[in-house]
């Protein structure tokens, strides 16, 4: 006999049923009488958001977005951002929901909501070819740049107490200029924008494996609705399979972390 | 007058003559109040204080230690959790009746930690859980305890008082006899030493005791409960739960929690096991 299914709508009548003193709060209601979500998407041409052959968007997060839309019967509406106005889109709601948020860390829970993940990216060491590092610790003093904004809160993590010559940088080709001008001697980035810019420059390479980031969608304080809403639809996502394939699809990598609701 | 640089060109200005960077800590600067949360959450942030009720009796959970300071794997995790929220942590030592109400008044911000029953869920909320309350019966070695009715006609030593003597002497079958002693360690022992032939005990406390001994004589018998823990917070304070949701994610998926608990709940075993069992 076939299991039962636990259904679309199973899921998210059991993600919005709310503690018996909690009132809603309206933020799901607001999204299928708008008939669409809008999603902030920072395009940094990397796997979890490109333009693909047709000028489409893809990846990853986009996939995860449409996905998002299609479980709340509406239609998607992408709003690019960038790795520094996309939690200013958020705060000043010209989008719901972020798809390609900040990597999950508890100094960005301070400031907004997260979903359970659904996505995980290692961070790497980048550094030249003929350069003996093998990992942070090795790293010292030499000019280290990564990721402005939020992003830079889980790289600072890998980096620990470690003393630090930091630069920060805009985006993945910033990062591979300073690397290649000689101004950043290794830089710590997502395995994601560490392909890029290996690609872009075959005298760097990847050194080590930092740590995993959960990648996870966000919401503004206060919309607890709509990010039950989101993680109903995530665990359906997950029990279908479909996270997992879209996760070897794009990032080629297993996705290994639970985080059901 | 010359206008003040903005904060966002002072950060990177600093990155690039090589100034430390912000603290891993620090909210970065150009967002550090957007979105702000509500209740607790934003209490908490704004006061720097984290406000946990604890009940300091129930070792290794949350007790006194030898200096007279509390201690315990749900200590422990309080001061992971106020290190998280840039805040400092304030224990307010509650007795078990104490504690429900000291959320519904606002005297703490959380509680640490429920086992989750659904009675419970009609009076507070709780986080994801991070860790499991599992209750068993342990017998002499060689009672080989598979369910209540192999209890039929023995005796069990239950605890005095405690939530595990209220859970498990309804059950126990007619011909079974019950001894009140005063604490869970007693009733261990009762049953090492040969007194009774059971006891009903915390899942890792016969556990430790065999990892410790090897040739205890008790055995573990049946799972009588197994309940998730949770953080409890007041109705309402969705966004303090949402970060609570988080924190026992990203701190079960980084290992600290496991840490923590192997830190109080395992102990190492014992150099030398004795050639005997203790009791006949």
């Amino acid at each position: 006999m076939r299991a039962p299914a636990f259904t679309r709508r199973a899921a998210l009548a059991a993600g919005l049923l709310l503690p018996a003193t909690a009132r809603a709060d309206g933020s799901f209601a607001a999204i299928p009488r708008a008939g669409r979500l809008r999603l902030g998407l920072l395009l940094d041409d990397t796997p979890m958001a490109f333009r693909n052959p047709a000028a489409r968007l893809d990846g990853m997060a986009v996939a995860v977005g449409r996905a998002l839309a299609e479980g709340m019967g509406v239609e998607p509406d992408f709003h690019l951002t960038t790795f520094g106005d996309q939690v200013d889109a958020l705060r000043e709601g010209r989008v719901d929901l972020l798809v390609t948020a900040p990597a999950m860390t508890l100094e960005a829970a301070r400031v907004m909501m997260f979903s359970t993940p659904y996505a995980e990216l290692d961070w790497h060491l980048l550094a030249r070819r003929d350069l003996p590092l093998r990992g942070l610790d090795e790293v010292g003093r030499r000019p280290l740049v990564q990721l402005r904004g939020w992003n830079s809160v889980f790289g600072n993590q890998l980096l620990g107490e470690r003393p630090r010559h930091l630069l920060l940088r805009q985006d993945w080709r910033e990062i591979a200029q300073a690397l290649a001008q000689g101004e950043a001697e290794a830089a710590i980035v997502p395995a994601t924008l560490a392909a890029r810019i290996t690609e872009a420059l075959p005298a760097i390479e990847t050194k080590s494996s930092l740590g995993r980031a959960l990648m996870a969608v966000t919401a503004p304080f206060g919309a607890h609705d709509l990010l039950e809403a989101v993680n109903a639809q995530l665990l359906l996502l997950r029990q279908r399979g479909v996270l997992a394939i879209l996760h070897q699809h794009f990032l080629g990598t297993r996705l290994r972390a639970g985080g059901g609701p | 007058m010359t206008p003040p640089l903005p904060r966002r060109a002072l950060l990177a200005g600093a990155a690039l003559l090589g100034l430390p960077a912000p603290h891993a800590g620090a909210i970065p600067a150009p967002f550090a109040g957007a979105m702000p949360a509500r209740g607790a959450l934003a209490r908490i942030l704004e006061n720097g204080e984290l406000r946990v009720g604890l009940m300091l009796r129930s070792p290794p959970w949350a007790a006194y230690n030898e200096f007279g300071e509390p201690d315990g794997s749900e200590v422990a995790l309080a001061r992971q959790l106020a290190r998280d929220l840039g805040a400092r942590l304030r224990i307010v030592v509650l007795e078990a009746g104490e504690r429900i109400p000291a959320l519904e008044s606002g005297r703490v911000d959380i509680i640490a930690s429920f086992p989750v029953d659904t009675g419970l869920l009609r009076r507070i909320a709780l986080a994801r859980p991070h860790g499991r309350l599992r209750v068993v019966i342990a017998g002499r070695a060689g009672r080989h305890l598979h369910g209540f009715a192999d209890l039929d006609g023995l005796t069990l030593a239950l605890p005095m008082g405690t939530p595990i003597a209220d859970l498990v002497h309804p059950l126990l079958p007619p011909g079974a006899v019950a001894i009140f002693l005063p604490d869970y360690a007693e009733c261990l022992d009762a049953v090492l030493y040969g007194e009774v032939d059971a006891t009903a005990a915390f899942e890792w406390s016969v556990r430790n005791l065999l990892l410790t001994d090897p040739f205890a004589a008790i055995e573990q018998g049946f799972l009588v409960r197994d309940s998730p823990l949770s953080l409890g917070v007041a109705m309402g304070e969705r966004d303090l739960l949402r970060f609570l949701d988080t924190f026992v994610l990203l701190r079960t998926a980084d290992g600290t929690l496991d840490a923590l608990y192997r830190r109080y709940f395992v102990s190492a075993p014992a150099e030398a096991p004795t050639a005997e069992r203790r009791a006949p």
